[in-house]
């Protein structure tokens, strides 16, 4: 407590650290809303596991955690291929928009998503184009941190008509990626399922019973 | 407290979220070798005429396994089922083959009073034509192929003075009609397809 008493700090240095307190601490609460609501989607996603072990589970087809798991497995791999032909359709028509873009334009090179990023702010993010004593990074302990709040280009966002098919293929790819990325959590989400399910579904507890009072004695 | 709680997991999921985006990629690099195996499998059983994603043998066994569960919730179970005929395809064609020998096989038969249906359509029956004198069906019957005894009210037959019916009587063999004389259709033939459950339902 000394210590802190003794760090003399002016009024708006103050000020200053309240506000990236409260920052810090409503980042921190959407980052925890975020992971609930990843959580819950989970769940949900972890039912289809049940329903496609089901049958084989109340009808003894599968009868040790191993076959439980095994089998388990395949169809999740199935399920995966599945829902993953969707975003690989999204890709995939995508990649042909770019591809009847470049014939017809005769220009390969052009990165189709540095173009679409004229659709937002651009920072100023070299430090070159900063005074030296007022730099946009700055070394402290060996790790390279923002000093400051980089500056804006001009000229950005901006929309550009010729430009139309980068926007759509980066949009058909931005899409892909992430419904594969939810395809994907769907399957950990099924796996790990699966994995538990297989030690429960098998389980036998000891709890309560007692070796001397058989059946046959009642 | 619950803002507190949402804030605690918040900094839990900020720790963990750089190990779940190694998971999701680690999974994201298994589905896309996933995706290409699965895919040729679907191409060898395309090729192969099977189903694309065919039913897994567990699958089918738990299946036969529940439905006979259910049939012996119903009682169905040790009732012998009536045994339904195989569906099989009846031809039915027609003969134009003409046996003067042949025998009916049910000569008691009596074929029951047709009588002319101009009446009932409204249309006046024709007369009654007149007896030539010349013998006609002396067994009542028609020698057909069918076998039916024809004409056991003696009905005036062969108006037209066609010789038949008389042991006596010299026949003509019949005139076996050609393929195009019968095919009054182009599209069509003389054999049509019947299915037996199909008529069994309506």
């Amino acid at each position: 407590m000394r210590i802190l008493a003794s760090i003399n700090l002016s009024e708006t240095d103050r000020k200053a650290l309240i506000i990236l307190l409260i920052l810090l601490v409503l980042l921190l609460l959407l980052i925890g809303l975020f992971g609930m609501a990843v959580h819950g989607t989970m769940k949900h996603q972890a039912k289809h596991a049940d329903t496609m072990m089901h049958d084989v589970t109340v009808t003894h087809v599968v009868d040790s955690p191993k076959k439980f798991r095994k089998f388990g497995i395949r169809k999740n791999n199935r399920t995966l291929f599945r829902a993953s032909m969707k975003p690989f359709l999204v890709a995939l028509i995508g990649i042909v928009i770019w591809i009847i873009h470049c014939l017809a334009i005769g220009e390969w090179s052009v990165n189709p998503w540095e173009t679409t990023g004229e659709l937002f702010f651009r920072f100023k993010l070299d430090n070159s184009l900063y005074p030296a004593d007022d730099p946009l990074w700055v070394r402290v302990f060996g790790i390279q941190l923002l000093a400051r709040w980089p500056e804006l280009v001009e000229g950005y966002p901006r929309f550009e008509l010729a430009h139309i098919p980068y926007y759509l293929e980066c949009a058909f790819w931005v899409l892909a990626i992430g419904w594969y990325a939810y395809v994907c959590q769907a399957y950990i989400s099924r796996h790990v399922r699966i994995l538990r399910r297989s030690q429960e579904v098998f389980e036998k507890s000891l709890e309560g019973y007692k070796a001397n009072q058989s059946s046959l004695d009642s | 407290m619950n803002a507190l709680k949402k804030f605690g997991l918040g900094i839990l999921w900020a720790i963990l979220f750089p190990f779940i985006l190694v998971g999701v990629a680690i999974v994201g690099i298994f589905g896309a070798l996933n995706f290409v195996i699965e895919f040729f499998v679907m191409l060898i059983n395309f090729f192969r005429g099977k189903k694309l994603f065919p039913v897994y043998p567990e699958d089918q066994k738990a299946y036969e396994i529940l439905q006979r569960a259910i049939d012996r919730q119903n009682g169905n179970l040790g009732v012998q089922q009536p045994q339904q005929a195989p569906s099989q395809p009846v031809y039915v064609q027609q003969n134009f083959y003409a046996n003067p020998n042949a025998v009916p096989p049910n000569p008691g038969y009596q074929q029951p009073n047709l009588q002319a249906p101009g009446n009932l359509q409204g249309i006046p029956a024709h007369p009654p034509y007149p007896q030539q004198g010349y013998p006609q069906n002396p067994q009542g019957y028609y020698p057909n192929s069918e076998g039916y005894p024809q004409n056991p009210q003696g009905y005036p037959q062969n108006p037209q003075g066609y010789p038949q019916g008389s042991q006596n009587t010299q026949h003509p063999m019949p005139k076996i009609p050609t393929f195009e004389e019968t095919d009054y259709m182009h599209n069509r033939t003389d054999t049509i397809e019947i299915d037996i459950d199909e008529e069994r339902k309506s």
